[in-house]
């Protein structure tokens, strides 16, 4: 009996949803910095993904001949303090980077998605606890929750994945519970209140599908954020270990030779901002085409 | 307001509650015995003893959570396990070189931000725009302590104008503070005048095209005077940008910190964990985590006496 009623809602679900996401990705098209953002992304995750393809050498191997030589026809991005290939370092550097901020990112949403969902939908008990817990949260910007964490973990990959999913929970929680307080109110969730679906259906077949582009968005601005965490607490020690390449754990080897060697410092760096840069342009864009009357932020 | 004045109160105190019961949870699940770690090398199991009977490591948790929160709020810390120090006495000489630095940046990123957003905005979709939008893109997507590391490798290597690091105080020399932080200031200051620049630049444009704006232009008002007409009332957003960056800024501190090797308070929060000196630990992170929520309170009760609709509303965010 159910399933009809959920048939026969024609705004939730997939149908209208989908001739909606064809008209975004039409406007995402003619959008050229959204594009160029998308474009980037692709190659910059073929990158990673094709690391071990692409890297000229094997970014662990040590060759003490050639230690800090400058950029060459043999060495593209020239060698670090162990004389190792800098080029591959950092494609495997990128692909550490990319992993820790997409982990994050999916951690933050399995945890924040049922908590957004259920406060706004539960106002009276469930919404005043998530509130004080979004805000115990925030009180412990993002740096000093990691380094707490590294206090009662250890650094490491994972745990440094883990403080920048958990600083971002409260963000998708915010933007969730909106969405759901939105879509509480339309016509189809009362029909299918009144079709006998219950709580759950509601909340994950009806108001998550719809709030998706919301979510989407919150997405893009979140793995620009955690590939950025993922450096600075990497180049802090408290992220990614050595001899593990990351961008962040160049950026902080380098550091002590970088006025001799400053090549180490440039290259490391100027693919987290590629990487960043992709990932904000694409969210724009995405912003843009999705949110259409929505002010960009 | 009064009501609101007293449910945003409430609000706090529920949140300084939790924040300590995570801090107080958290220090306990960090690994090995901090009566061990107090002791030091190969203590003997009477000097173990005594340390978890004079630091009550031995008693009931409860009753360790209220002792903890008795002694801070006589600003007692407990010493530090690395120096032996007074732990309130190094977070106050460490204050200053971070407070100034937040300071110094939250200003250069307000001035920047909010003159090339209006800039923007008034010049909407002309290479001005484009200019200003570009940079603000790229300033959100480069990391500041690599920023930094450039401009170190520039100014101070290359050119030798500025300092690379070290922290000269205030009045000890004025120029020599000066010069000491202009670069961290401008470091951490890039990220949040480029929040600050697009969001000046949106509500501006919005600003721009609405009834009153139009009526003040109809009157024969001069542009000038219409753009800060329009000004005015985007400049709530920067206080709003203030409250959800605090966090942010925080972090940035203790990057930017340890970049230009000031002697700050994120600085001594990183040292403590690579020494496990757990009071210090634990007071730095209770210490910030309790300046977050004094300063949200702050700005949020600035807002709600700068745009009075938010009392109506009960505060609802």
């Amino acid at each position: 009996m159910t399933t009809d009623v959920h048939a026969g809602t024609p705004t939730s679900g997939a149908g209208a949803g989908r001739s909606q996401r064809r008209r975004a990705l039409r406007r995402l098209r003619r959008n050229p910095a959204g594009m160029v953002g998308l474009v980037l992304v692709v190659l910059l995750v073929l990158a990673a993904a094709l690391a071990p393809l692409l890297a000229p050498a094997d970014p662990a191997a040590v060759d003490f001949d050639r230690l800090r030589e400058q950029p060459s026809a043999a060495a593209w991005l020239g060698t670090d303090e162990f004389g190792r290939d800098q080029l591959s370092r950092v494609l495997f550097g990128l692909r550490s980077s990319l992993f820790v901020g997409v982990l994050a990112v999916l951690l933050a949403v399995v945890v924040a998605v049922p908590l957004g969902l259920a406060a706004g939908y539960y106002r009276r008990f469930v919404d005043p606890v998530v509130s004080r817990l979004t805000d115990t949260m925030l009180a412990f910007p993002f740096l000093v929750l990691a380094v707490g964490l590294a206090a009662i973990l250890g650094p490491s990959l994972l745990n440094a994945a883990i403080a920048i999913g958990v600083s971002q929970v409260p963000n998708i929680i915010r933007v969730m519970r909106g969405e759901t307080l939105r879509l509480a109110n339309e016509n189809y969730i009362d029909a299918a209140v009144a079709g006998g679906a219950h709580d759950g259906v509601i909340l994950f077949r009806h108001i998550l599908p719809n709030s998706v582009n919301a979510l989407l968005i919150q997405v893009t601005v979140g793995i620009p954020a955690a590939i950025l965490g993922e450096a600075v607490l990497s180049f802090l020690g408290l992220g990614v270990q050595p001899p593990t390449p990351s961008l962040g754990v160049m950026l902080s080897s380098a550091q002590p030779f970088f006025a001799q060697a400053p090549w180490l410092a440039l290259f490391p760096g100027l693919v987290i901002v590629a990487a960043t840069l992709a990932f904000n342009l694409l969210g724009d864009g995405l912003r843009d085409a999705l949110d259409p009357k929505g002010h960009r932020r | 307001m009064g009501r609101y004045l007293l449910n945003r109160l409430l609000q706090s105190l529920v949140t300084l509650f939790l924040v300590s019961v995570v801090i107080f949870a958290g220090v306990r699940a960090m690994p090995g015995d901090p009566a061990l770690l107090l002791a030091g090398d190969d203590p003997s199991p009477e000097t173990v003893a005594a340390i978890n009977e004079q630091y009550g490591f031995d008693r009931a948790w409860p009753l360790q959570y209220l002792t903890w929160i008795g002694q801070m709020l006589r600003w007692d810390f407990g010493e530090s396990i690395r120096t032996g120090m007074p732990v309130s006495e190094t977070i106050l000489t460490r204050l200053p070189a971070t407070l100034e630095l937040a300071a110094l940046s939250l200003l250069v990123a307000a001035l920047v931000g909010v003159l090339a957003g209006v800039a923007a905005a008034v010049r909407q979709g002309r290479p001005t725009d484009w200019l200003a939008n570009g940079v603000a893109l790229l300033g959100l997507s480069v990391p500041n302590f690599w920023l930094g590391l450039m401009g170190i490798l520039v100014f101070a290597v290359a050119l030798g104008w500025l300092p690379a690091s070290g922290y000269v105080p205030f009045f000890e020399s004025p120029a020599g503070n000066l010069a000491s932080m202009v670069m961290p200031a401008i470091v951490l200051g890039t990220g949040l005048a480029a929040i600050i620049l697009r969001q000046t630049r949106s509500s501006m444009i919005e600003a721009l095209s609405s009834d009153y704006v139009r009526t003040a232009r109809a009157k024969g008002m001069t542009p000038r005077r219409v753009v800060a007409h329009a000004l005015r009332n985007s400049l709530i957003t920067v206080l709003t940008i203030l409250g959800l960056q605090l966090g942010a800024l925080i972090s940035g501190t203790v990057v930017t910190e340890q970049i230009f090797v000031l002697p700050g308070f994120g600085r001594l929060m990183v040292e403590s964990v690579f020494t496990r000196d757990f009071p210090v630990i634990q007071a730095t992170v209770m210490v910030t985590a309790v300046g977050y929520i004094l300063v949200n309170l702050v700005v949020d009760l600035l807002y709600s006496v700068v745009d009075p609709r938010i009392r109506v509303q009960g505060g609802a965010r």
